[in-house]
């Protein structure tokens, strides 16, 4: 959480100056109270994240149909979990197979689906990642031990429009019988975003 | 705002696209940070709360926003942190629309450093109350065109090569390209006009699928689906 380097240290303390600056200034011009920032705050460190997703992805794994919406159109499907707002409006899932592995970039800037993962991590919005993951995908993917068999096509979404990706990947074996609940315990934040897979719930089983 | 390694705005007549990394070579492993929090600094926290704050009033729109952004020089885009461009973005996008001016933020700066404080205006708790509906319920973007879409899926098309136009939405790794339309999207507004107060315009948006091996010949292959707004694409030659 705090940075080692010197440098680093005096600009964030710069910026946090800063920000306090504007952030004194919109409140005296009527367009933040120290309310609404709790609010935004409060939502993204406590209320949203990747446990959104996976919900929705341990749905999919248990019922046929709606997994057929989830593909359909993942955002009405996501609602039907109370599931959604804002930067969730338009999202598209996309499912690994046998023979596809997805994996979602924005190359342009950072856009994620924020309703169903909360707000990216700072890999996703790197340089090294938006640069080489649409061209050396198996590289970057092996840099997260991910290691995709020749066979499989790898797919590289770059969100470049108003569109957010979410992957669903394949449930692990050894699942059956397990409740969504505990399903979506397995999901992890990188396997919906493709970098990963979901935990193995059989450690022997483990690669 | 004083970057501190280089703070130049690019100039208009300059076509360095610093946002445009996708394929770019040079850069090295992906730094993964285990369990990482959502806001490493707590003013990371505020500046995106001040970011939905006056764009939910209205005062500029996400377009806008990453105007903003992608106009630093590449030094500054990447040296700086990512949430110190958002910072960047939100002065800008409020000096340009009025909200306050560089020297106010200076005089605040100077009255923080002084230990002032400042009285606040009565809290109007709608403002809170509106963040929290934009959180839950979102805002819809897709918008009606009356047209037909130009493309169906499996059509073969070219993004089209947009030399100059440094803010435009469609990546130089698919400028001159050959794709095959996957999917016909809804229509979104169309940035290049959205972002200059020109209007939305919105257009039909395609998803489509590049092959590795035309973008990066003798790559690792594989194949990269992207989103593009109608203009950035022609169509593509007889396959």
């Amino acid at each position: 959480m705090t940075q080692t380097n010197s440098g680093s240290d005096t600009a964030s303390s710069y910026a946090a100056l800063r920000a306090r600056a504007i952030e004194s200034l919109l409140i005296d011009k009527g367009y933040l109270t120290e309310d609404a920032v709790d609010v935004v705050v409060n939502a993204y460190e406590n209320d949203i994240g990747p446990l959104n997703g996976a919900r929705v992805v341990a749905r999919g794994w248990v019922d046929p149909s709606f997994r057929e919406r989830l593909l359909d159109n993942a955002t009405e499907a996501a609602n039907e979990l109370g599931i959604g707002g804002f930067v969730g409006e338009h999202v598209r899932a996309v499912e690994n197979t046998e023979t596809v592995h997805n994996i979602v970039v924005c190359t342009l800037c950072s856009c994620y689906p924020w309703a169903l993962l909360g707000l990216p991590p700072a890999w996703y919005k790197s340089p090294e990642y938006r640069s080489r993951v649409v061209r050396e995908p198996r590289a970057v993917l092996r840099e997260f031990g991910l290691d995709i068999d020749e066979t499989v096509e790898i797919r590289v979404w770059d969100s470049s429009s108003d569109l957010r990706y979410i992957v669903i990947p394949q449930r692990p074996p050894g699942t059956d019988g397990m409740t969504e609940d505990e399903l979506a315990g397995l999901i992890t934040r990188e396997s919906m975003i493709g970098t990963g897979l979901p935990t193995n719930p059989q450690p022997a089983a483990a690669r | 705002m004083r970057l501190g390694v280089s703070s130049a705005i690019l100039a208009a007549d300059v076509t360095v696209r610093s946002q445009d990394l996708g394929g770019a070579h040079g850069f090295g492993p992906v730094t993964i940070e285990t369990d990482e929090p959502v806001f490493h600094q707590a003013w990371e926290g505020v500046v995106v709360a001040g970011t939905l704050g006056t764009m939910i009033a209205g005062l500029y729109n996400l377009d806008q926003f990453r105007e903003a952004i992608d106009d630093l020089d590449p030094l500054a885009y990447m040296s700086v942190t990512y949430f110190a461009k958002w910072l960047h973005s939100l002065e800008h996008n409020c000096v340009r629309a009025g909200v306050f001016t560089p020297e106010e933020i200076d005089e605040r700066l100077e009255q923080i450093a002084h230990g002032d404080t400042f009285a606040a205006p009565s809290a109007d708790p709608e403002i809170a109350a509106n963040l929290q509906q934009l959180i839950s319920a979102g805002m819809p973007s897709s918008r009606h065109v009356d047209q037909a879409p130009r493309f169906r899926p499996g059509h073969s098309v070219r993004g089209r090569v947009l030399e100059g136009a440094r803010h435009a939405r469609i990546p130089r790794y698919a400028q001159g390209k050959p794709g095959v339309i996957h999917r016909v999207h809804e229509a979104f507004a169309f940035p290049d006009t959205n972002r200059v107060g020109e209007g939305e315009n919105p257009e039909h948006v395609y998803s489509v699928r590049f092959d590795g091996t035309d973008l990066w010949p003798g790559g690792e292959g594989g194949a990269v689906y992207l989103d593009l707004w109608e203009s950035y694409l022609e169509p593509g030659g007889a396959e």
